[in-house]
């Protein structure tokens, strides 16, 4: 994870055609002996496209051309949509030559094999996952008790990575916790079950309702909110 | 809320029902839930080594009942390993691709799978001859890569890879930016493709405005994630369910979403109860193998969606 909040990542394709670093997963400290993942560290941690596109200029699906030395090249594409920047294809530049660099990207594109697949994403999701269980309690119980330094104000936060809003009502001798999920965000039931037992490791999915409205304001389109009652 | 248009439902799991002609009436209104619920996948292989015309015609009718209300149907037909004859090729091919396209397969859609290029090139040939809307997938286990066999023109092939990329759904306002047409260009092409069987419609009032759903999202891993990988008891429709859930994210309006939501919440009540008690029970031991299992036990859901924006 780059200071910038994106990911750097290699497609499995890459590894295992292109840099010949072994069998994927492979984490990305690993691969960094390796100029152009190096290159593409100092160069994409900042900034996500940059420099000509490799292929044509397709918007947010365009390739961009990454270089380092004389003769190392790779193709990079920034999934906005995962928060990814790809290092999706690698060769060595030769110009005029059958296996140079910009003719083999080319090529790659041409038998749609260099964007990154179901198995990038796989791995993407379980290091994802690995992220956000280390952080799901943690997370929860620091943002629970911000919450309640300040009753009636609506927090928002991260948990585990998932953005979401939670809100502490009292009301005389109870409290009431209110967190509100975005459905864009995540709408696995999984996810959610988490999250709560976060927060409240000790209640049970029964002791949880589904409000429809906040004690401040009306839910939000594609908002979805869960409350709890604790002394 | 919303109706099929082109999926005539009836019951039995490979039930068809018998349209008499034009378009379909399938009147009964759906829960969220199951407006976007992707098609169910089905596969059925010959049962002999050589698939003659007798077999053939033995072997279609075996795969399809022409019984009761069903939901769409991604029907695979696996050749794999059972070449047919000339006769029996055009019998499944072109038979098949007739009860489609007459209707009287409604809500069905086929894909023949083999790895047998020279097959291909014969179905192909004959989907195109007779204009049969057939896919054609080079594995039973590659359907959402299967393509059209039949006569598309660029523009919808166009059409349909943007469908594809979407997600396998998509409204046709979606489409039109994807694709940068204006919407009554993308709203004739959808309606050509839904009325040659390629893609089906989903009606919904406005201001919702109808989805288009690609066959080849069956394959979405809705139902085929690996029950129980997480130690949580799961039925076929949690999963599916939650496959549906996903399909809408991208496409479904904020207030249809958390509609969905609310009756997953009702429908499921048990599963998230237990999944809740398996949450509370690894967050209370610090068990991030058992947090970490959890939270990517729907990960393959997620990860073919996103593998198929990514690809072209």
């Amino acid at each position: 994870m780059c200071d910038a909040g994106h990911q750097l990542r290699v497609t499995s394709r890459c590894i295992r055609e292109d840099l010949g670093l072994g069998q994927p997963p492979v984490a990305f400290d690993d691969l960094v002996k390796h100029p152009i993942v190096d290159a593409m560290r100092a160069k994409r941690a900042v900034e996500t496209t940059s420099g000509k596109t490799v292929g044509a200029d397709i918007g947010d699906r365009s390739l961009h051309h990454l270089g380092i030395g004389h003769d190392h090249r790779g193709a990079t594409w920034w999934d906005a949509g995962s928060q990814v920047v790809w290092l999706c294809a690698y060769g060595l530049h030769r110009s005029g030559e059958a296996d140079d660099a910009f003719q083999y990207f080319d090529q790659l594109i041409a038998e749609a094999r260099i964007y990154p697949t179901e198995e990038d994403y796989q791995w993407l999701e379980r290091d994802q996952a690995e992220g956000f269980a280390l952080r799901v309690g943690p997370d929860a119980q620091r943002l629970l008790e911000v919450a309640r330094g300040e009753p009636g104000q609506e927090i928002q936060g991260t948990v585990g990575g998932i953005p979401l809003g939670i809100y502490v009502d009292v009301i005389e001798t109870l409290q009431e916790t209110f967190v509100i999920f975005n459905l864009r965000e995540t709408i696995d039931p999984n996810i959610h079950a988490l999250i709560l037992a976060g927060f409240y490791p000790g209640k049970g999915w029964d002791e949880w309702r589904y409000p429809q409205s906040l004690p401040h304001r009306l839910l939000a389109p594609g908002e979805f909110a869960y409350a709890t009652l604790h002394e | 809320m919303a109706v099929y248009s082109n999926s005539t439902i009836s019951s039995g799991i490979y039930g068809i029902a018998r349209l008499e002609s034009g378009y379909y009436s399938f009147m009964s209104a759906l829960a969220e839930l199951d407006t976007f619920r992707p098609p169910r996948l089905e596969s059925r292989a010959p049962t002999t080594s050589v698939v003659d015309e007798w077999e053939a015609t033995r072997f279609i009718q075996q795969a399809v009942q022409p019984t009761g209300v069903h939901e769409p149907t991604t029907l695979v037909l696996n050749l794999e390993g059972r070449p047919p004859t000339p006769a029996g090729a055009y019998q499944l091919v072109v038979e098949v691709g007739q009860r489609i396209k007459s209707g009287a397969w409604a809500g069905i859609a086929v894909v023949l799978a083999s790895s047998d290029s020279s097959l291909k090139a014969v179905c192909q040939a004959l989907a195109e001859t007779h204009e049969l809307p057939l896919f054609w997938a080079r594995s039973v286990a590659d359907i959402s890569q299967a393509e059209p066999l039949g006569k598309l023109t660029p523009a919808e092939r166009e059409t349909l890879e943007a469908l594809r990329r979407q997600g396998g759904i998509a409204t046709v306002g979606l489409l039109a930016d994807a694709i940068g047409a204006d919407h009554t260009a993308i709203g004739n092409r959808v309606n050509n493709l839904d009325k040659r069987h390629f893609i089906f419609r989903i009606d919904r009032p406005r201001p919702s405005g109808h989805v288009y759903m690609d066959w080849r999202i069956a394959d979405s891993g809705a139902v085929s994630t690996s029950p129980g990988s997480s130690g949580v008891t799961v039925s076929t429709s949690w999963q599916s369910d939650i496959g549906a859930l996903a399909a809408m994210q991208g496409v479904a309006s904020p207030e249809e979403l958390a509609s969905a939501w609310r009756e997953f919440l009702e429908k499921h009540r048990d599963e998230l109860a237990q999944t809740h008690e398996r949450a509370r029970d690894a967050i209370s031991r610090r068990d991030e193998a058992g947090i970490a299992g959890l939270a990517q036990t729907h990960a393959r859901i997620r990860a073919r969606s996103r593998a198929r924006k990514a690809d072209l």
